[in-house]
């Protein structure tokens, strides 16, 4: 291959001299592409000569975001302004049409950055960042085989190497109605035979008998896609014809508001003047998607809003803003925007009345008074912390819990539970006989602890007291008999006092 | 002061003395014709203007006119109605966190003025009488406004508004010809207004649009929908549009920024693009 040796990068001593051409310069480090392969060289240690040498004085970062039309709509734009407020740049914002922005960063002399927003689906936004047309992916959902499969193919890296994405935001997929719809909970079961067109009346799922008029996403988006493999999967259903299909969810929210007989699938963020339904269990627990209810992933439908960044190296004010969005600043702003942040927030033991009175109710041979009374007498003086860890099978933790071992670790280490006892309290499903429950929990609430020590190396343990302990499945916060309700029992909770 | 005192007196002595040269006062007074420019007719492209070139016949300038221009100069500082040109600013605060803000200029009459608040400005053109009277929205409760004249005077007033707190108030400027519109569509149960302020008729003219909502008296809660709806004309389907936001609802610190919308190509003329995720829809609580 002929390289047209465009930039000859040369160490402030003279001592090496590389020739190559630029692939890329972003402000900080040089990438050249060299008979050695590219390399990528620290911008501070060389100098720079030839006709392909960047001007260092009007580098402008661009940064090109696709992904998931849910974060691009509010979300990335509301932390983008924040942002750029925060390190004293002006925005404009240059609209080319609904599907396309580019934010326009600058301080008092000169554009510093320009945030290109494709707003798609999750799909597109992996698709994009495998074909290096994006720098930034913003996705609702971890990659598919196929897209990891095609990511090594296609040279970009392995898509799951490392920590690549990052939970910037939490939403909830819920059912909505119009406000006079009399039936407001389903279970998850009723509204999979709602919303896939199962069920054709109300009076099929317990309401009055007229039909049901179905509003949903698109059928490539990424929500409509995940309640597809987390709710249709299990009852072997799919979307049937007749439903309508809208390209923004304001609009299912808004056709859904209108018309009593409707029914819609959205997100919590974008339930506009539409009711979400509250989901139920066939014993008697239900869930509603609150703010408190997301954030500890107690709502089954929980739906993590996530960037996901490349094996390469981003310009610094990429990163800048990558962290940016997990930094305690950026939950006010996520907030704002509709969506739940992760803040660490705490709940008494008094506000825990319902699962207590459920936890009674539920107690007998497997679960006996003295463990009820066991497990009061250690949590009555303390308060549930929002963070709960939550697992895919086995000890493994989903990518929300991945998340909240680095925002309590990172708390740890800044020292803000100094002088406090934290007790994290595995509990588990109630099926199968309580003994090995109890000890599968007590394993889980163990591999917390030990992921949390190596994820805050800098905190001082003598300062702040964990531990582990267990109540097997004596604090049920669903019903056992669905897979979505064993997935929320089996947790691991933090009680701080 | 003296000088104004010496024209009116000299005005008043002329009208006395000389009945020819009063009549040309007369005719001083009558207002003048507006000076804002009309947009022009838009011309298909590719219609060829064959217009035959003509010659103007010359006719010789009589002096006739000199002396009525010498008296309309001597009378600068006079407006049509015989008030004085100083131009002025006054703002006092209305109900529902208004300003009712009055600028007068007598010697400026049609001309365009642009008022600007909180970083916001619109153009509007002077009444005949040289006395201008709206209601804008306060955006802050330390609101400052500032007033533009032709002829290069800018006014300032202030007021304390504290009743603005109690407001959302999303406000959408516009400038250039053909201006798009700020959109609000909301269930009949939730208070809101959309005001228009303003008039652009040209390339340097801005309007202001303002959703208004009050929030420590919502009886329902529920979400306006707020979008962009921009036309596209002649005059914009190369350029785009131009625009600015500021968002300010109780509770969060007001934000603004400018908006470029791209130009949609000169085939889409006569269409009109919706932005429906371009604003931040806006979420009423009842309080």
């Amino acid at each position: 291959m002929a390289v047209a040796n465009d930039v000859q990068l040369t160490s402030r001593d003279g001592a090496i001299q590389i020739e190559g051409t630029l692939l890329t310069y972003d402000g900080e480090f040089y990438r050249v592409e060299t008979i050695y392969g590219p390399l990528t060289l620290d911008g501070g240690g060389v100098t720079c000569d030839g006709p392909g040498c960047p001007d260092l004085n009007a580098f402008v970062a661009d940064v090109r975001f696709s992904g998931a039309n849910r974060m691009a709509e509010v979300l990335i734009p509301a932390l983008i302004q924040a942002f750029a407020i925060r390190n004293e740049l002006s925005v404009v914002r240059e609209v080319t049409d609904e599907r396309q922005s580019t934010f326009v960063l600058s301080d008092q002399e000169r554009i510093q950055a320009r945030f290109e927003l494709s707003s798609g689906t999750t799909a597109e936004g992996y698709a994009d960042l495998i074909a290096e047309e994006a720098d930034i992916a913003m996705v609702l959902r971890e990659p598919r085989k196929s897209e990891v499969s095609m990511a090594r193919t296609a040279a970009s890296g392995d898509l799951l190497k490392g920590r690549r994405a990052r939970v910037v935001a939490l939403d909830g997929i819920v059912a909505v109605t119009a406000p006079g719809q009399p039936l407001r909970s389903l279970s998850l079961d009723q509204m999979a035979a709602a919303l896939s067109g199962q069920a054709t009346r109300w009076s099929d799922i317990g309401g009055p008998d007229v039909p049901i008029v179905r509003h949903l996403p698109m059928p490539e988006s990424g929500l409509l896609e995940t309640f597809e493999d987390r709710v249709l999967a299990q009852s072997d259903s799919t979307i049937g014809a007749g439903a309508t299909h809208h390209t923004l969810l304001q609009d299912v929210a808004d056709s859904v508001a209108d018309d009593t007989f409707a029914i819609g699938l959205t997100t919590l963020s974008e339930t506009g003047n539409a009711v979400p339904m509250r989901v139920a269990g066939a014993c008697g627990f239900e869930t509603s998607a609150t703010l408190a209810a997301l954030r500890a992933e107690d709502y089954p439908l929980t739906l993590p809003l996530m960037l996901y960044t490349p094996a390469r190296r981003l310009p610094l004010i990429a990163r800048e803003f990558l962290d940016f969005t997990q930094d305690p600043a950026a939950d006010l702003v996520i907030r704002r925007a509709g969506f739940v942040d992760q803040a660490i927030t705490k709940t008494s033991f008094d506000d825990q009345g319902d699962r207590l009175a459920h936890a009674i109710s539920q107690a007998g041979p497997e679960v006996s008074l003295e463990d009820l009374q066991r497990m009061v007498e250690a949590l009555r003086e303390r308060d549930r912390l929002s963070t709960t860890f939550r697992f895919t099978g086995g000890t493994r933790l989903d990518v929300q819990s991945e998340e909240n071992i680095i925002r309590l670790a990172r708390a740890l280490e800044t020292g803000a539970f100094n002088n406090r006892d934290l007790l994290l309290v595995g509990f588990s499903d109630g099926e199968g006989p309580a003994g090995p429950n109890l000890s599968l929990s007590k394993k889980r609430a163990r591999s917390v602890l030990r992921l949390l020590k190596e994820a805050a190396p800098d905190a001082d343990f003598k300062r702040v007291t964990v531990r582990p302990d267990a109540f097997g499945e004596a604090l049920p916060m669903a019903c056992d008999d669905t897979e979505w309700g064993r997935a929320i029992n089996r947790r691991v909770e933090v009680w701080v006092k | 002061m003296s000088r104004i005192i010496r024209n009116v007196v000299l005005a008043a002595w002329c009208g006395v003395a000389s009945p020819a040269v009063a009549e040309s006062v007369v005719a001083a007074i009558t207002p003048p014709l507006p000076k804002m420019a009309l947009p022009s007719p838009d011309i298909p492209q590719g219609a060829a203007l064959d217009a035959e070139a003509f010659t103007p016949v010359s006719m010789p300038v009589h002096d006739a006119m000199a002396p009525v221009a010498d008296m309309v100069m001597r009378q600068a500082n006079i407006s049509n109605f015989g008030s004085a040109c100083g131009p002025s600013l006054s703002m006092a605060v209305a109900i529902d966190a208004m300003l009712a803000v009055r600028v007068s200029a007598p010697c400026i009459p049609y001309d365009m003025v642009r008022l600007e608040h909180e970083g916001l400005s619109f153009t509007v053109p002077m009444p005949m009488t040289g006395e201008l009277d709206l209601l804008l929205p306060a955006l802050t409760a330390d609101a400052v406004v500032k007033v533009y004249l032709s002829d290069g005077t800018v006014l300032s007033a202030d007021a304390e508004v504290p009743d603005a707190r109690n407001y959302a108030r999303v406000a959408l400027q516009w400038d250039g010809v053909d201006p798009g519109a700020l959109v609000a569509k909301a269930p009949k149960a939730l208070d809101g207004t959309l005001m228009h302020l303003g008039q652009s008729v040209d390339a340097k003219g801005s309007v202001l649009h303002v959703f208004s909502s009050r929030m420590d008296t919502q009886t329902a809660s529920g979400v306006v929908r707020l979008s962009v709806l921009a036309p596209v004309t002649a005059s914009n389907c190369r350029s785009g549009h131009e625009a600015r936001v500021r968002r300010g609802v109780p509770g969060e610190p007001a934000a603004t920024y400018d908006l470029r919308l791209k130009g949609l190509g000169c085939d889409a003329i006569g269409e009109s693009l919706e932005l429906k995720n371009v604003l931040q829809d806006l979420q009423l609580s009842q309080y």
